[in-house]
């Protein structure tokens, strides 16, 4: 067997050339398939997000809708009963303890009050007439009235230039912010600060005085859970702090 | 100087200096396969330039060491139990052909090409399941930034024209003249090759330090 030495280096050079070719085009091959896959992940993931953004808001809204009807039946219909039972107990006839009738009647007076506030703290539109500052000022009077908290509240910024639906956003995380330091914390003092930054970044913080927050907590419970899709949904960022008093402060940046 | 060798070197600078062994622990054998190819090349020199002495033994030893550590870089990707569970049989099947081959078949005397090629195709296998998972990967995979896709890369331009030529040197090994002129061809790919092979290797040691953020 004659074998021609130089055709068949020319031949092992022609076929290693080929064999490159081919692997040099299989690699970009796969480098395509996997842009192309990456690319259909993307996609995936923005309508996840669209989709769950949707979803929060639709939630949201419904939550919206309760609050308001609850608060439409507290001041039409309980604020009405209850006003009406305070009438009848005031025109009621002698032989009756007056002691005990002003007794009820201040309770009832304070049930009524206290049923206003809570209608008021609830309907969307009594909070965006009042606007931010005026219905975080009415949620901490209130508090005050109480006897059981010292509050404050100061603020370079009065939020106005917000659309509504951030600033109702905004109002709910502080209301459930101040009504977990009210069931959980344990405080006297609660703290609310608005500060507006150079770059005009708004940092709302709320503190309180009371026994601090563990770690595990962070992860549990229903009211954080709505705190943190609130803020995700108008892209603020919620943080927790201890503070100097051993308590905790909630800080929510926009 | 071999310009192999000068690859050869940066790549395993590469690979001691800028590789993230912390980031990259699936690779981290990668150290270990240019130590010993850096040895063997500088062993295998010495015998050969310096001594003229035959120097395949080192070669017949150092060739399945390196190719099973570029398949167990290979299992530490995968994700799919059937590919461990086959690549691992392949490691176990290669080794016991590799010591039969080197001790009955072929011997030491000369460089075992049988073992050279069952090991291309073993780690083509190896790669050809690499490659089918990180395709369907589910989640986002930037491949300039994967380390074993460029070592891959390197292993396949390298071992595939070269067991394909070693099988042509077997079969045309029985005419001595046609294997002198055979091995110039030979020579003048290999450097093409291994040039590739050991750019890849660089390469898969620094492309976490390029695209790190």
């Amino acid at each position: 067997m004659s074998i021609d030495i130089s055709k068949l280096n020319t031949a092992l050079i022609i076929i290693c050339s080929i064999v490159l070719f081919i692997i040099t085009l299989l690699i970009f091959f796969i480098i395509l398939l996997r842009k192309r896959h990456n690319y259909y992940l993307k996609e995936k993931e923005l309508l996840q997000s669209r989709f769950e953004q949707v979803l929060l808001q639709s939630q949201l809204e419904i939550q919206e809708q309760s609050f308001t009807q609850i608060s439409t039946e507290i001041h039409d219909n309980i604020g009405q009963v209850l006003s009406l039972v305070r009438l009848n107990l005031n025109t009621s006839g002698f032989g009756i303890d007056q002691h005990k009738v002003q007794f009820t009647d201040e309770l009832l007076g304070k049930a009524i009050a206290d049923l206003r506030s809570l209608s008021h703290n609830l309907n969307t539109d009594h909070i965006l007439t009042a606007g931010f500052h005026d219905s975080v000022c009415f949620l901490l009077k209130s508090l005050e009235q109480t006897s059981l908290f010292v509050t404050s509240f100061h603020s370079e910024d009065d939020l106005n230039d917000l659309p509504d639906d951030k600033i109702l956003i905004f109002f709910r995380i502080v209301q459930e912010a101040v009504n977990n330091i009210v069931k959980h914390a344990e405080a006297t003092k609660i703290e609310i600060s608005i500060k507006k930054n150079v770059d005009g970044s708004r940092k709302i913080c709320i503190a309180d005085n009371g026994k601090g927050m563990k770690n595990e907590s962070l992860s549990e419970g229903l009211g954080l859970r709505n705190m943190n899709q609130r803020a995700k949904m108008i892209g603020a960022g919620l943080t927790f702090e201890k503070n100097a008093e051993g308590g905790t402060t909630l800080v929510i940046c926009i | 100087m071999n310009i192999i060798l000068i690859f050869e070197w940066i790549a395993f600078a590469f690979s001691l200096f800028l590789l993230h062994r912390r980031n990259d622990r699936k690779i981290s054998l990668l150290l270990v396969i240019l130590v010993a190819t850096v040895v063997v090349e500088a062993i295998g020199y010495y015998y050969h330039r310096i001594l003229s002495k035959a120097n395949h033994q080192f070669y017949n030893v150092s060739v399945p060491f390196i190719i099973i550590l570029f398949l167990l870089i290979a299992l530490k990707h995968y994700q799919k139990r059937t590919h461990t569970t086959i690549i691992l049989a392949g490691i176990i099947c290669y080794t016991l052909f590799a010591i039969i081959n080197a001790s009955v078949i072929q011997g030491m005397t000369r460089f075992c090409t049988y073992t050279y090629i069952a090991g291309a195709l073993l780690l083509v296998i190896a790669i050809a399941f690499y490659f089918l998972e990180v395709i369907r990967q589910p989640e986002h995979v930037s491949l300039k930034k994967e380390p074993m896709f460029w070592i891959s890369t390197g292993i396949l331009i390298l071992y595939l024209p070269k067991s394909i030529l070693y099988a042509v040197f077997e079969y045309l090994a029985y005419y001595n003249q046609v294997m002198e002129s055979f091995g110039a061809t030979f020579h003048l790919v290999n450097k093409v090759l291994s040039v590739i092979f050991f750019c890849c290797l660089s390469y898969a040691s620094i492309c976490r330090l390029i695209y790190r953020n």
